[in-house]
C-alpha cells in the first residue's frame, strides 16, 4: 500500500540523510514537477528564522494518543491547557501567549474560532496526519496567506496525501481501543479517481466512556479513589480530500471536513458534591479549496474555505426558572486568500497576499442581536537570500470592521504589524547558524468577549504582542548520526491584555483591557538520530522551556511582577524511539514544574510539578498484499495523579491496544 | 499591623438602676470568624478566626481544626446559640461547627437527588435554621438535631434572609433568570413554617437586615444595567417600602445600633466607597465613613459589631489571593488590618456571656 510504502521511503531517508522532517509547501511540489517526493525540506527547523518546531511521521507512530494535543504538547514553548482526562477541551499555549493568539490550519485550511479565540485541538485526530509544525514568529515561506503571518505563532497539521499509486483502491483501516471504555475505529479509503486526480475519504469514530479515578485529596483526609461522572464522549471525524495534479504542475486541493460530537463536561471537582450534568454538543464543516500554480517565475496560491461551526452548551442542573441552560452558539467563515511570489534578482524575491475573512455569529446569550466581523488583510514580504544569509522583512496590514448587530456599533480598526527575520550561518562543518526575529501582532477581542451578555465589553481593543527571539542552531552530521542542538531566548511583551474582571459579584466578570504581561524565556532543543546498522535507528530529543511570564499591569496590585497563571516555569520533555527492522519502540515523557491558578503566587494557588511517562512498542507484519501492524500503548505509565487545570484531575495509568491493515 | 485590644465589653442588662440586681450578665467579645468565599470552583472556601486575647490569626481554622477543606464557594457564615454554621454554595452544604472550637458536628447536604440547590444564606428563629437555596426553597434545620425538617417553596433563586417584625424573610433575586429579575419578598411565618404572602420591592433583591425601629433594611441591586442597586426600607410588617435611598448606589450594609454601614464597589472607576446611615430617621450621617485616610481597594464585606462597637470591613484587593479585613472603630478610624483567606466576605462574632454575681 502506496502510504506504507512512503512511510518506508521516510524511514530509509531518516537512515541515510535524515530528510523526513518538515513541512513540504505547495510550491515544492511544482518545481519538482512530477515528482511525488514526501520528504520535504530536509533544514526547515535548521534554516528557519524564527523557531520551529516539527513532529514528523516517525515521531507521531511512536507517540502515544489519539488527537493532536496528545503530540504537540511535547513540543518545546508549548503547554497545553488541558481541562482534562479524554473529553476535555485541549488548547495551545505558546510561549505564555494564549491560544487567541495561535493560528491553526489543517491542511492549509484555518480552524477558526471567531466567538472564545480557543480551539480544540482534541478535534484533530492524530491517524491522519503526517507531520506538525509550530512556528513562533515569523514562517519561511515563499507564497503563504496573509492570514498565517498575522497570529504570533501558528500551528500547521497536515494530512497524509491521498495515494496516486496505480491500485485502483487503497484501504488503510484500523481501531484502537483500550482503559475507560475507549473505542476508536478508523478508515481511509484512497484512490485514483481520475487522471490526474487522488482522493482519500477518512472516517474516524472516537468514543469513551472517559469515567476514570482520580485520587481526591482534602486536606489531612486520607485521599479517597473517585470516578469522574459525565465524561463520556462519542466524536465523528469524516474528511474527503482530493489532490489534482495537472499537466502544467499546477495542484488543485479540495477538501470537506466534517466534524461532530456530543460530551459530557465533568466540570471541576468540587468538594462534597460530585454531581454534574453539563452537556456540549459540537457539529463543525468546512469546505475548502487550494489551487497553487506557476506563471513564468511568479508563484501564485489562491485559496477559499467556508467553516461553520455550531456549539450547544446544556446544563439541566441550572436553577433558572426554565430548568436548566439551553443555549445555541453558531459561527459561520468565509475565507479567501490569494497570493504571489517572484523572485527579483538573484538574492532578492518579493510576496504579496490578500486575504479577506468574514465571520459571523448568532447566539441567544448576545445582547445585541448578531455581531459580524470583515477582515481584510494585506501581506508584503521581502526577502534575501544570499550563500550564508538569508533575511525577510514583513509587513502585514490589517483593517476590520466590525459590527455588533444592533447596526449601532459598527466600527472600523486598523492596524500595521512589521515584522523582521535574520538566519545566518557560522560554519558549515559543524553547521552553525544564528538567527533572529522580531514580530508584531495582535488578536481582535473575541465575539463573547465583545458581545456576551453581562460580561461583553464592547469598548475593548485588540491585544497586542510583540515577539523578540535570538537563537543558535548547531548540528552535526557522521556517518550514521546526527545530533542537533537549537537553543533561544525569548522575549514576549503583550498590552492591551484583554482580562476577566469581577464586577458585581464573583459571579459576574466582565472583560477589560487591562494587562501588561512580559515574558522571558529560554527554549532548547535537542535532538540525536543513529542509524547503528541495517534498518535499525534510534532517535532521541529532547525539548525543554523555562519562562517567566510576568504580570506587570499595575504596581500597586499584589500581583504586579507575578508569574500569571498556569504558566509553568519550567517544561521538559523526552522522547525516545528505535527501530529495528519491524518493531517500534517509543518512549516519551513530559515534565510541568509547579505553577499557580491564580494571579497571586501564594501557597494557596499553586499547583504542584507533574511528570508522566508513556511507552508504546509496535510491530509491522506484511501479511501478502496486505500490511498489518499492532501497537501497544501504555499512557501515564506510573500512574501520576496530577492536574493542568486546577480542579480538573487528569487521568492515570490506561492501556491502549491499536490495529491497522493497509492494503 | 496588630493593636493589642483590651477585652470589650458591655452591660447587656435592661434592668433600671435602682432595682437591686441578682445577677448582671456581660456580653465580651473574643474574637470574630471570617467567611472567605474562595474562587468558584478553587475547593478554598475558608474561615479565618481572629482572637482579642491573643490577637491570633488563625486563617484556615477549619482546615486547621477539621483536616479538611471547607468545600466550594463559601456563601454565609452566622453563630446561634453555641453553633458556628457556614453555608457553602458550590459544595451545596452547610457545615455546623462548635462556635468555640470550630470542630465539625455535622455537614448538611442540600441536594435534590443529583442537583445542587445551592444553599445561599442563613437566618434563626427558635429551633430552626432557615436556609435560602437557589432552587427556589428555604431549607428548615432543626437546630438541635441538625436535620432537615422542611423545605419550603418560595420564589426564584433567594439570595438573602432574615428575620424581623417576628416573620422570616427571603429576597427572591431571579439572578438565574438574566435579564428578567424577580422583585419580591416572600414572607415565612417560623411557627408554621410556611410562606404566608409575598410582598413587592425593588428589582433583583438581596441582602436584607431589620432595624430596631420596625423597618427592614434591603439592598436591590437591580439589572447591572439601566437599574441601579439601591438600599431599600420596608416596614417589616406590611412589607411596604418606605424609602429608598436614591442619591447612592449600595452593594451591602451592616445595621449596629442607630447605624447602618453601607458600602458600594464601583467597577467602573475601582473606587470602594463606605457611608453611614442614621436608621432611626433613615438619614444620610456622612458620605465617608473613613476619617482617616486609610484605603480600602475593593470592599467586598462589611459587619459592625454592637458588642466590641469595632467595623470590620472585607478588603478582597484583586479577588485572587490574600484578602484583608481592616477593622475600623465607629468614628472611622482605623484600628488594625489582619490577612484573611481568598475573597473575605462574611463574619460572625464571637462572644462570652459572663454572668456576674455581685
Amino acid at each position: 500500500m502506496k502510504i506504507f510504502r512512503s512511510a518506508a521511503f521516510l524511514f530509509f531517508l531518516a537512515g541515510t540523510g535524515f530528510h523526513v522532517y518538515g513541512q513540504q509547501p505547495v510550491s515544492d511540489t511544482l518545481s519538482l514537477k512530477g515528482v511525488e517526493v514526501k520528504a520535504s525540506k530536509p533544514e526547515d527547523a535548521v534554516r528557519s528564522a524564527s523557531p520551529l518546531r516539527q513532529i514528523g511521521i516517525r515521531e507521531l507512530r511512536a507517540l502515544p494518543g489519539s488527537n493532536a494535543a496528545d503530540a504537540l504538547r511535547h513540543l518545546s514553548g508549548v503547554t497545553i491547557r488541558d481541562y482534562g482526562g479524554l473529553g476535555g477541551i485541549k488548547t495551545v499555549v505558546v510561549r505564555s501567549l494564549g491560544a487567541n493568539h495561535t493560528a491553526v490550519f489543517v491542511d492549509g485550511v484555518p480552524m477558526s474560532d471567531i466567538a472564545s479565540g480557543q480551539i480544540d485541538l482534541g478535534k484533530v485526530p492524530l491517524a491522519e496526519l503526517e507531520a506538525i509544525d509550530l512556528v513562533s514568529g515569523q514562517e519561511r515561506g515563499d507564497c503563504r496567506p496573509a492570514r498565517m503571518a498575522s497570529s504570533a505563532s501558528l500551528i500547521r497539521f497536515r494530512s497524509v496525501k491521498p495515494h496516486s499509486s496505480s491500485a485502483p483502491l487503497g484501504v488503510k483501516a484500523g481501531i484502537r481501543g483500550g482503559s475507560f471504555g475507549s473505542y476508536n475505529p478508523f478508515v481511509t479509503l484512497s484512490s485514483k479517481i481520475l487522471k490526474h486526480t487522488a482522493a482519500a475519504f477518512s472516517v474516524d469514530y472516537n468514543r469513551t466512556r472517559g469515567d476514570y479515578p482520580y485520587l481526591l485529596r482534602n486536606g489531612s483526609m486520607p485521599d479517597t479513589v473517585m470516578k469522574r461522572i459525565n465524561g463520556d464522549v462519542k466524536a465523528l471525524n469524516l474528511s474527503l480530500r482530493t489532490e489534482t495534479t495537472f499537466s502544467d504542475s499546477s495542484l488543485l486541493q479540495v477538501k470537506g471536513w466534517l466534524y461532530t460530537s456530543g460530551r459530557g463536561l465533568p466540570g471541576a471537582v468540587v468538594y462534597y458534591n460530585p454531581w454534574s450534568a453539563q452537556r456540549m454538543d459540537n457539529a463543525d464543516f468546512s469546505g475548502s479549496a487550494g489551487y497553487s500554480f506557476k506563471q513564468g517565475q511568479t508563484r501564485l496560491l489562491s485559496s477559499f474555505s467556508v467553516t461553520s461551526a455550531s456549539l450547544r452548551y446544556r446544563d439541566p442542573a441550572f436553577l433558572n426558572q426554565q430548568g436548566g441552560l439551553d443555549n445555541t452558539y453558531r459561527q459561520f467563515e468565509v475565507y479567501g486568500s490569494q497570493s504571489a511570489h517572484r523572485p527579483l534578482s538573484k538574492i532578492f524575491s518579493l510576496g504579496a497576499s490578500a486575504d479577506v475573512i468574514v465571520n459571523r455569529m448568532s447566539s441567544d446569550r448576545y445582547l445585541n442581536g448578531d455581531p459580524s466581523r470583515l477582515t481584510a488583510m494585506g501581506l508584503i514580504t521581502l526577502n534575501a537570500a544570499g550563500r550564508r544569509t538569508e533575511a525577510t522583512a514583513e509587513v502585514l496590514a490589517t483593517g476590520v470592521r466590525e459590527s455588533a448587530g444592533d447596526g449601532e456599533r459598527t466600527q472600523l480598526k486598523g492596524a500595521l504589524t512589521p515584522s523582521v527575520s535574520l538566519s545566518t550561518r557560522i560554519t558549515s562543518d559543524p553547521l552553525l547558524r544564528m538567527r533572529l526575529m522580531a514580530k508584531n501582532s495582535f488578536r481582535m477581542p473575541t465575539f463573547h468577549d465583545l458581545y456576551y451578555n453581562l460580561t461583553g465589553n464592547t469598548r475593548l481593543e485588540p491585544e497586542k504582542v510583540s515577539q523578540l527571539n535570538l537563537g543558535i542552531i548547531l548540528q552535526k552530521e557522521w556517518n550514521r548520526m546526527e545530533a542537533r542542538l537549537i537553543a533561544d531566548v525569548f522575549a514576549n511583551r503583550v498590552r492591551n491584555k484583554i482580562v476577566a474582571v469581577p464586577t458585581r459579584n464573583l459571579f459576574i466578570w466582565s472583560m477589560r483591557n487591562l494587562g501588561v504581561v512580559e515574558t522571558n524565556g529560554l527554549e532548547v532543543q535537542t535532538l540525536v538520530r543513529i542509524n547503528p546498522a541495517e534498518a535499525t535507528s534510534i532517535s532521541l530529543s529532547a525539548a525543554y522551556t523555562a519562562q517567566q511570564a510576568l504580570d506587570k499591569s499595575d504596581p500597586d496590585s499584589p500581583v504586579y511582577g507575578h508569574q500569571i497563571p498556569y504558566i509553568p516555569f519550567h517544561t521538559l520533555s523526552g522522547m525516545f524511539s528505535f527501530q529495528y527492522h519491524r518493531l517500534m519502540l517509543g518512549y516519551n515523557t513530559l515534565f510541568n514544574s509547579h505553577r499557580y491558578s491564580l494571579g497571586e503566587n501564594i501557597t494557596a494557588n499553586r499547583l504542584p510539578a507533574w511528570n508522566v511517562h508513556d511507552a508504546s512498542v509496535s510491530w509491522e507484519q506484511p501479511l501478502k498484499r496486505l500490511n498489518l501492524t499492532i501497537k501497544f500503548e501504555g499512557v501515564n505509565i506510573l500512574n501520576e495523579q496530577y492536574e493542568v487545570i486546577r480542579g480538573f484531575p487528569m487521568n492515570g495509568r490506561s492501556f491502549y491496544a491499536t490495529i491497522i491493515a493497509e492494503f | 499591623m496588630m493593636i493589642p485590644l483590651g477585652m470589650m465589653s458591655v452591660s447587656c442588662t435592661d434592668e433600671p438602676d435602682d432595682k437591686p440586681a441578682a445577677q448582671d450578665t456581660l456580653v465580651r467579645s473574643q474574637g470574630v470568624y471570617v467567611l472567605n468565599e474562595g474562587v468558584f470552583n478553587g475547593n478554598n472556601a475558608s474561615v479565618t478566626r481572629f482572637t482579642f486575647e491573643d490577637s491570633l490569626v488563625s486563617a484556615d481554622f477549619f482546615m486547621q481544626q477539621n483536616g479538611r477543606g471547607l468545600g466550594d464557594t463559601g456563601s454565609d457564615l452566622a453563630i446561634y446559640g453555641s453553633k458556628l454554621y457556614a453555608v457553602v454554595n458550590v459544595s451545596s452544604q452547610v457545615e455546623v461547627m462548635d462556635a468555640a472550637t470550630g470542630k465539625s458536628l455535622k455537614q448538611i447536604p442540600l441536594f435534590n437527588e443529583t442537583v445542587a440547590r445551592q444553599p445561599r444564606k442563613i437566618a434563626f428563629h427558635g429551633k430552626h435554621a432557615f436556609v435560602c437555596c437557589f432552587d427556589g426553597t428555604v431549607a428548615v434545620i432543626d437546630t438541635a438535631d441538625l436535620v432537615v425538617v422542611k423545605d419550603i417553596a418560595v420564589g426564584p433563586n433567594p439570595d438573602g434572609i432574615a428575620l424581623a417584625g417576628g416573620k422570616v424573610w427571603v429576597s427572591n433575586s431571579g439572578g438565574l433568570n438574566f435579564p428578567d429579575y424577580n422583585n419580591t419578598l416572600s414572607v415565612i411565618d417560623p411557627v408554621s413554617l410556611t410562606e404566608e404572602r409575598q410582598v413587592t420591592a425593588g428589582v433583583n433583591p438581596y441582602i436584607m437586615a431589620p432595624d430596631s425601629y420596625g423597618d427592614l433594611y434591603l439592598i436591590a441591586r437591580g439589572n447591572y444595567g439601566d437599574i441601579p442597586g439601591r438600599l431599600m426600607v420596608l416596614d417589616a410588617v406590611s412589607g411596604d417600602v418606605k424609602h429608598t435611598f436614591d442619591a447612592f448606589e449600595a452593594l451591602n450594609f451592616s445595621i449596629a445600633g442607630d447605624t447602618a454601614y453601607v458600602y458600594n464597589y464601583n467597577w467602573i472607576t475601582g473606587i470602594s466607597t463606605i457611608l453611614m446611615i442614621n436608621v432611626k430617621d433613615e438619614t444620610l450621617i456622612t458620605p465617608s465613613f473613613i476619617t482617616d485616610g486609610s484605603e480600602v481597594k475593593t470592599v467586598y464585606g462589611i459587619a459592625a459589631d454592637p458588642v466590641s462597637k469595632l467595623v470590620y470591613v472585607a478588603d478582597v484587593m484583586d479577588f485572587t489571593g490574600t484578602g484583608k479585613i481592616h477593622v475600623f472603630n465607629t468614628r472611622g478610624e482605623r484600628q488594625f488590618t489582619f490577612n484573611a483567606g481568598i475573597n473575605p466576605a462574611v463574619f460572625a462574632f464571637l462572644n462570652r456571656t459572663i454572668t456576674v454575681t455581685p
